[in-house]
């Protein structure tokens, strides 16, 4: 019996003092730091390493060496920071950015989007919007739909992107078509679609298994249907995703897909994203989303017909030549870098008119700041680069949620094909949006 | 005096079963003393500071808007009450089910194989290495194979449109009808190696006059099957089953992760794939710990009740 007894005491002993690690550890973890960030132009003269995550260098052919000639310009004016730019694959890149993020250790800069996605790393990043230099503030675009539902700026956004269709004219002239007038209206477009329908070729070269296609149209007619002060409220969690907008988004979707817009009922749910596009750099399909100047630039390496055409407006379009247009990512300060000055005028840099324009000189990164002298020289640059920089544009992507994103992403297959229904859809959707909000 | 040297002749020079000895004595807890208790101390260390802690620690978050790096709130037993309200959660449970209901297929396959290899089979040590080979290779790497081979224009599907049976070809991990009975084939095709292992070497244990006296009686191959070889090996198959579920509900994430995404929408996702997603993609970190709290509990009612059943079939075999 007393055995029994002391067996119970020390077992109880253990439990009270796991409960003390425990609280212990909680108390570790709920840091309420009251983190900011300033701009200064007095970095310290101390010698300091910069650890930097990215996936932009393999984005582009040249991109390291690229990114190398940026360093180096940033060296000349801070040589005491030295940078370590480590190229990550996407795949795993949020992945491990997480990892970091909860074990509070890793890179001191890191490539982020803009609004939501900065959102859920908010723990790990400090606020830029008062770390800015004023000639970066001036000239910068995209700022304001890049700001997170708490008001804060998580990253400067860097580059700039723009949703559009590809064109094989070849085959709208095959199909006895004119891309320009077809794709001008959106009954335009959608009798285009059921013209390429009757002919047997793919009107949108689609793969709807992984859900970005319908992702993808989801920024590119919500943008239109968006003006200044809906973006603002859908920016700052204030219009809810059961909105009418949203559901006239997607009745636009499903009427493209009634059209014959996306393949008969056999080519969906089959592909993914990606296998669309080639698809359609192999001459098999007559459109394609195209969202930055370097997949046009190699399209149009295998497609001599090839052009860009924005998606026609919407009927409820506010707009008169919107395409969804916005940072084509940005860059960020993590809480735990030991030179937050250092890492900020990193940031500052790669924002700047200097590193862009290396960047757009050497592997062609469509720049957002007003500062960097843009000199068109290739077809694709000449059609595409001023369809992106209309002043009209913006989107909404930055805030979507990525749990949002995760139901979109599932339930594009089951619901273009019709196995789900759009009240089935938006039950799920609303449901990760107010989980978020 | 003759009868008396027969009779130890027979049992042989060093046979001393006359003698009764003392058993060690492991069994009821740490009734080994001092000397076993220091002897299991480091893996008992090493189990509460690896396993149980974390354990605890992330039963503790559950009960939090677990924020690591930010003020951390309690909220009770909301991250529950989300998770149990959300119908992808259970939906995410039935599909768990689901796939055990490959638990026959995978028990019986590799028993009636290795119960085949035991005899003096030609090649069945090559048999078993080429069953085996499977359970060597990386998950991911034998996910993305398969991926490959069941696309919608991949080689199975080309092999059946190339005999005539068009019908039968679809896009195996695109359909919701057929995603998860796929899973569960290609479950089997890696485990099965391992099982024939496990199996063979148990019945290598069962003496072979048993089966030699069962054919003399004139009892059939399945006979000796299933009233020779299965009773023989019942430990060894309840052990392999609770294995079975156990991985079910653990070691699932890397077949999803690559060859379906949890998808056609969560039509193939697995509990430790919702896990991850919670936690890595949304940074949902008390929902995620909530989660894996559900989890840890269902695979220890589940081994729970595979721990009832072996004593159940011992405590039978003890009666007869």
């Amino acid at each position: 019996m007393q055995i029994r007894r002391s067996r119970l005491l020390a077992g109880l002993a253990a439990v009270a003092a796991a409960t003390l690690v425990l609280t212990g550890c909680a108390g570790g973890g709920s840091g309420t730091k009251s983190d900011t960030l300033t701009y200064t132009d007095n970095v310290p003269k101390d010698k300091v390493t910069l650890q930097v995550w990215s996936f932009l260098p393999g984005n582009y052919e040249g991109g390291a060496e690229a990114y190398d000639k940026v360093i180096a310009a940033f060296n000349e004016k801070y040589p005491q920071v030295t940078i370590k730019l480590t190229d990550m694959p996407y795949s795993t890149y949020w992945d491990q950015l997480r990892n970091s993020g909860v074990s509070r250790s890793g890179p001191d800069v890191v490539t982020m989007y803009g609004g939501a996605q900065a959102y859920s790393y908010r723990n790990s990043l400090f606020p830029m919007q008062n770390a800015m230099s004023p000639e970066v503030k001036k000239d910068l675009r995209y700022i304001d739909e890049n700001y997170s539902k708490d008001g804060n700026l998580y990253m400067l956004p860097v580059g700039a992107y723009g949703y559009a269709f590809l064109v094989n004219q070849s085959l709208f002239e095959k199909a006895g078509l004119d891309a320009q007038k077809s794709l001008a209206t959106w009954d335009g477009m959608l009798q285009a679609c059921t013209t390429f329908k009757e002919k047997g070729i793919p009107a949108i070269a689609s793969g709807w298994q992984d859900g970005i296609q319908l992702e993808t149209l989801l920024y590119m007619i919500s943008s239109q249907l968006m003006d200044t002060e809906t973006l603002a409220k859908w920016t700052k969690g204030e219009l809810p995703f059961n909105d009418p907008l949203f559901h006239t988004v997607i009745d636009r979707v499903l009427e493209m897909n009634k059209a014959g817009c996306f393949g008969g009922e056999e080519a969906l749910g089959k592909a993914m994203y990606n296998d669309a596009f080639d698809q359609f750099d192999a001459g098999k399909a007559a459109l394609s989303l195209g969202g930055g100047l370097d997949r046009a630039e190699n399209d149009f390496k295998s497609i001599p017909s090839l052009t860009v055409i924005p998606m026609p407006q919407a009927p409820e379009s506010k707009h008169e030549n919107l395409i969804d247009a916005g940072a084509d990512a940005g860059w960020a300060v993590t809480k735990w870098t030991k030179s937050p000055e250092a890492a900020n005028a990193f940031v500052n840099f790669l924002a700047g008119p200097e590193a862009q324009q290396i960047l757009w000189d050497t592997v062609h990164v469509v720049p957002n700041n007003n500062g960097v002298d843009v000199q068109l020289t290739t077809p694709m640059q000449k059609v595409y680069i001023p369809l992106i920089m209309n002043p009209e544009n913006h989107t909404g992507f930055s805030s979507f949620s990525l749990e949002l994103l995760a139901v979109v992403e599932r339930n594009a297959g089951p619901l273009i094909s019709g196995k789900m229904s759009v009240d089935q859809f938006f039950e799920q959707a609303n449901r990760a949006y107010e989980k978020n909000n | 005096m003759t009868a008396t040297t027969t009779a130890t002749d027979r049992r042989g020079r060093g046979d001393r079963s006359g003698e009764r000895r003392p058993r060690p004595r492991f069994r009821g807890g740490l009734g080994g003393g001092p000397a076993a208790m220091l002897l299991i101390l480091p893996v008992i260390v090493l189990e509460v500071l690896v396993l149980f802690i974390p354990l605890l620690y992330i039963a503790y978050r559950s009960f939090f808007d677990w924020q690591p790096g930010g003020e951390s709130t309690p909220n009770g037993v909301d991250n529950y009450i989300d998770l149990f309200t959300q119908s992808e959660f259970w939906q995410v449970v039935g599909n768990q089910f689901f796939y055990l209901l490959g638990l026959p297929v995978w028990v019986i396959a590799p028993l009636i194989v290795s119960f085949m290899l035991r005899e003096k089979v030609a090649g069945s040590g090559f048999f078993r290495s080429v069953y085996f080979l499977p359970a060597v290779m990386s998950p991911a790497v034998v996910a993305l194979l398969f991926r490959a081979l069941l696309s919608a224009d991949g080689p199975i599907n080309s092999m059946l449109r190339g005999v005539g049976l068009d019908f039968l070809a679809k896009s195996w991990l695109s359909d919701e009808t057929t995603v998860k009975p796929v899973i569960i084939i290609l479950v089997l095709w890696a485990g099965f190696g391992t099982g024939v292992l496990i199996f063979s070497s148990a019945l290598s244990a069962v003496p072979k006059h048993l089966f030699e006296a069962a054919r003399l009686d004139g009892v059939g191959f399945w006979g000796e099957f299933w009233h020779i070889a299965v009773p023989s090996i019942r430990n060894a198959v309840v052990l392999w089953m609770i294995f079975q579920v156990i991985s079910i509900f653990l070691f699932m994430f890397s077949w999803v992760y690559v060859l379906t995404r949890g998808g056609p929408g969560l039509s193939s996702a697995t509990m430790d794939f919702l896990i991850y997603q919670q936690f890595m993609k949304f940074g949902f970190y008390g929902t995620a710990a909530a989660q894996s709290v559900v989890l840890v509990l269902l695979i220890i009612t589940v081994a729970g009740i595979g721990g009832l059943v072996t004593r159940l079939l011992n405590g039978k075999k003890a009666a007869a």
